[in-house]
């Protein structure tokens, strides 16, 4: 089996068992060619299909979970990996991110953004089957960028920056709002204007509140 | 379950244990980036506006230098 095989065979698995009720978080574009264990494909699956995909692949991957603390209904990562193909699916059953005061913590922001995301996902004819609308992507790589890594890279700067031009404004605000209450008008203006790299800094100077 | 919303940009700005108290030691004041400062006083929670915030720490202010003058305790 090569490492595109065993890819495309794990997302058809896991569009079959959770009943195409999964999603791709980000990256896509690297999948399959630069799938790596370094780069790894990070796919939200909801807790309930969890069991059934580990014991489907445990005889192809080594499958364990993270030790990081998680609060506020935050769960642990599961990672399955195949260091012989370079294939490693980060899962999470959630969107947790890290805590701006410990970096080593998990929190889970609220219900409504993963739900928006398994809602609103959009079915797609390659690889990875399945991506989040781009209302839910966005705000996923704001949260990403400003929580996870604090700093834009240039590749989430430019993919926020196309991703805008083909958001609901309304829908995008909504979600913002969740995720960085007073900030996101702010956040929202930087990337409305294509300045999707100032994010990590308007979030972390913001005092007007 | 649902969860309410939770605010994962929490910066800590003070921490302190309080001395001398048989009930909860806890003094932290936090930034809830977007949100609010919270005054973590024992088991009780005060959330404020940043203007309200400065407000307060200038009240304190002045309440100790009306309290001790030059000699304020360390």
């Amino acid at each position: 089996m090569t490492k595109e095989e065993l890819i495309q065979a794990t997302f058809k698995s896991i569009d079959k068992i959770t009943v195409n009720n999964f999603t791709t978080l980000r990256n896509f574009d690297l999948i399959p060619d630069e799938s790596s264990i370094e780069n790894d494909i990070d796919v939200l699956i909801p807790k309930q299909y969890l069991s059934d995909v580990i014991n489907t692949w445990k005889d192809n991957y080594v499958i364990y979970q993270d030790q990081n603390p998680c609060l506020y209904g935050a769960e642990p990562h599961y990672h399955l990996k195949n260091e012989d193909l370079g294939v490693h699916f980060d899962v999470v059953t959630g969107l947790y991110y890290r805590s701006s005061n410990d970096s080593n913590l998990f929190i889970k922001v609220n219900d409504k953004l993963e739900k928006s995301m398994l809602e609103n996902k959009l079915g797609v004819g390659v690889n990875w089957l399945s991506q989040p609308a781009p209302e839910d992507e966005l705000v996923h790589l704001a949260c990403h960028c400003i929580f996870d890594k604090r700093k834009v890279t240039q590749r989430y700067e430019e993919r926020m920056n196309y991703l805008f031009k083909h958001c609901k404004k309304e829908k995008l605000i909504n979600l913002l709002e969740i995720a960085f209450y007073k900030t996101s008008k702010l956040i929202f203006q930087s990337i409305s204007l294509g300045n999707s790299s100032e994010i990590y800094e308007n979030y972390i100077s913001f005092t007007d509140y | 379950m649902e969860h309410h919303n939770v605010n994962a940009g929490v910066v800590v700005l003070s921490s302190a244990l309080l001395q001398n108290t048989r009930e909860n030691q806890r003094l932290d004041i936090e930034d809830n980036i977007g949100e609010g400062i919270h005054i973590h006083y024992k088991n009780l929670r005060f959330d404020l506006t940043i203007k309200d915030f400065i407000e307060l720490a200038k009240a304190i202010d002045i309440a100790v230098n009306e309290l001790y003058g030059n000699n304020q305790p360390v």
